[in-house]
């Protein structure tokens, strides 16, 4: 358990510190499902 | 179905498959009713078969699998004459595409190209949607004159329509312009009225941005503690929608905790949300956020140390509790699908797929719940192998040859139990490898001893696994895994699901 724990922290701070994660920055999603994170809205897809 | 399907029925089953929620069934369809239209040569139909694939894969979350398909039928809408509906309907899906990849002048491009061909002729539903994508676009990029006339657009159409859901969404946006210029008030009517109009049409993540925007308009006049209590709303909206909720939409509710936070004098609560926004918006590759987030914690870095004043709000300690819960652990699975993309996807659509079970079976809002976190979450132990691994699809069923993947569901599980989580949701993810005839691991329980909720778990990630995982070989045919989870009834699965999920696809079939 403490193992497990020191291993979480760690993920915690490799988060925080934003280190590793820049490096592998996936795509960012903008909308989905309409919604834009940053509080505009835009349309569903058509088909 | 028979060999010789005509494509209208491939396009009905298509249709209905997805609005149930199930994009690997509607995936599988269309790729036949595309298959067909091109048989028959038909570009107008090529077109509208095209769009229909992109819009199941991006249900899937599969962006780039849309965008390619995109791309191809933008050619073929350019090279031969298709009606002005389906050259709109492209460019739209390509802007909506491009906005979820982040790629905002791509995304204004083309939805400014479906624009103009409305003019040339389209119907009411789509040139409103447009519309409000427009108005959406110029909002997120800051332009406030364009978006005002977007938006003016987009109101007179969506009310012409008289679709609620549309309609909020413009109100939504001329909101967040009214705002920006200091018109507090009309911006609180606009939203007022969004939120009338979306209550019980949209979807709760969905609602939480018109809550969210709420609670900006009250921070805005200073009324705290509503402000406080519009947030907490949102947050507990996002709760109960945690299957489609991203770390995006988690961060922006972040940072607005942050500045409530701040408005409440709770400097080192502040500190925590400003910084879990600014790392998100980091990763993201967000700079203009990041610097903004930045500048409200150095602001309150700067301000008066704990303990020398006291909050004049206070924020309840069930508040904080979920929002430390959803922000860490939506980070902490985004970290992990940051290095293995295809394991986000995989857990958004076990999630998706649990839930549909779920429902299906009958289970109460509150069961849906243990479902949907459960869901989510059920892969967060990986986080302790050091390169996170894909689910192998032999290893959901049976035994791993990977020792490190064994213990996966008690890390899950211990990390799971740091947050206030039901222990019905800790429980599921422990269990979400257990067979029904107990083989699985790590306890080897049997039948009605696995908790409902893993029973569920385990059959979407089986499906998921078989349909869609890349991992190690080639994914099955949604019918032949179909036929799998058949073989696995009263085997490595509850034959109560397998039923349900069966005829969860079979009803479709039938209305076809």
């Amino acid at each position: 358990m403490r193992r497990i724990l020191a291993t979480f922290a760690a993920a915690m701070l490799i988060w925080a510190t934003c280190g590793l994660p820049v490096a592998f920055a996936a795509p960012h999603h903008g909308a989905h499902h309409g919604v834009h994170p940053d509080g505009a809205m835009v349309s569903d897809w058509v088909w | 179905m028979p060999v010789h399907v005509e494509a209208e029925a491939l396009e009905r089953s298509g249709a209905l498959y997805l609005r149930r929620g199930l994009p690997v069934a509607a995936i599988a369809t269309w790729s036949r009713w595309l298959a067909e239209a091109r048989r028959q040569g038909d570009p107008a139909l090529v077109v509208r078969a095209t769009n229909a694939l992109a819009a199941a894969h991006a249900a899937a979350r599969d962006a780039a699998g849309a965008e390619s398909l995109l791309r191809r039928a933008l050619e073929t809408v350019e090279t031969t004459a298709v009606p002005s509906e389906e050259r709109v309907k492209t460019h739209l899906n390509l802007a909506l595409n491009l906005l979820q990849l982040g790629e905002l002048e791509g995304a204004l491009a083309s939805a400014l190209e479906a624009r103009e061909i409305c003019a040339v002729g389209a119907s009411l539903p789509l040139v409103a949607r447009v519309s409000v994508t427009l108005s959406g676009l110029h909002v997120v990029r800051g332009e406030w004159a364009e978006a005002d006339r977007a938006t003016s657009a987009a109101l007179a159409f969506t009310s012409a329509l008289g679709e609620r859901t549309l309609l909020a969404r413009a109100l939504n946006n001329r909101a967040m312009i009214l705002l920006h210029a200091g018109r507090t008030e009309e911006a609180r009517a606009a939203l007022e009225r969004a939120i009338d109009l979306a209550e019980g049409s949209a979807r709760p993540a969905e609602l939480a941005f018109h809550f969210t925007e709420m609670a900006h308009v009250h921070l805005q006049s200073g009324e705290v503690d509503l402000a406080l209590a519009w947030a907490t709303r949102a947050l507990d909206a996002m709760w109960s929608d945690i299957g489609s909720l991203e770390e995006a939409e988690a961060a922006r509710l972040s940072r607005l905790f942050g500045l409530v936070a701040q408005a409440t004098g709770d400097r080192d609560k502040a500190v925590v949300w400003f910084n879990r926004a600014a790392s998100y918006y980091a990763q993201a590759g967000r700079m203009e956020a990041w610097r903004d987030v930045s500048e409200h914690l150095a602001e309150v870095l700067k301000g008066p140390r704990a303990g020398a004043a006291q909050p004049r709000v206070r924020i309840p300690a069930r508040t904080r509790d979920r929002l430390q819960y959803l922000t860490s652990l939506l980070s902490l699975s985004d970290s992990i699908a940051s290095v293995e993309p295809r394991l986000g996807l995989h857990s958004a659509l076990v999630t998706q797929y649990a839930l549909r079970l779920g429902e299906r079976l009958g289970f109460q809002p509150g069961e849906l719940d243990v479902v949907g976190h459960a869901g989510r979450f059920h892969d967060i132990g990986k986080i302790v192998i050091a390169m996170p691994t894909l689910p192998r699809r032999e290893d959901v069923a049976g035994r791993p040859q990977d020792e490190r993947v064994l213990v996966h569901p008690k890390t899950g599980r211990d990390m799971l139990a740091m947050f206030p989580l039901p222990a019905e949701v800790i429980r599921a993810v422990a269990c979400h490898h257990e067979r029904w005839d107990g083989g699985g691991y790590p306890e080897g329980l049997v039948g009605e001893a696995i908790p409902p909720a893993a029973r569920v778990l385990m059959t979407a990630n089986l499906y998921v696994a078989l349909t869609w995982d890349p991992h190690p070989t080639p994914p099955l045919a949604h019918e032949e895994a179909l036929a799998v989870l058949a073989r696995e009834s009263g085997r490595a699965l509850d034959p109560a699901c397998v039923a349900a999920f069966l005829d969860l696809h079979a009803v479709a079939d039938d209305s076809s």
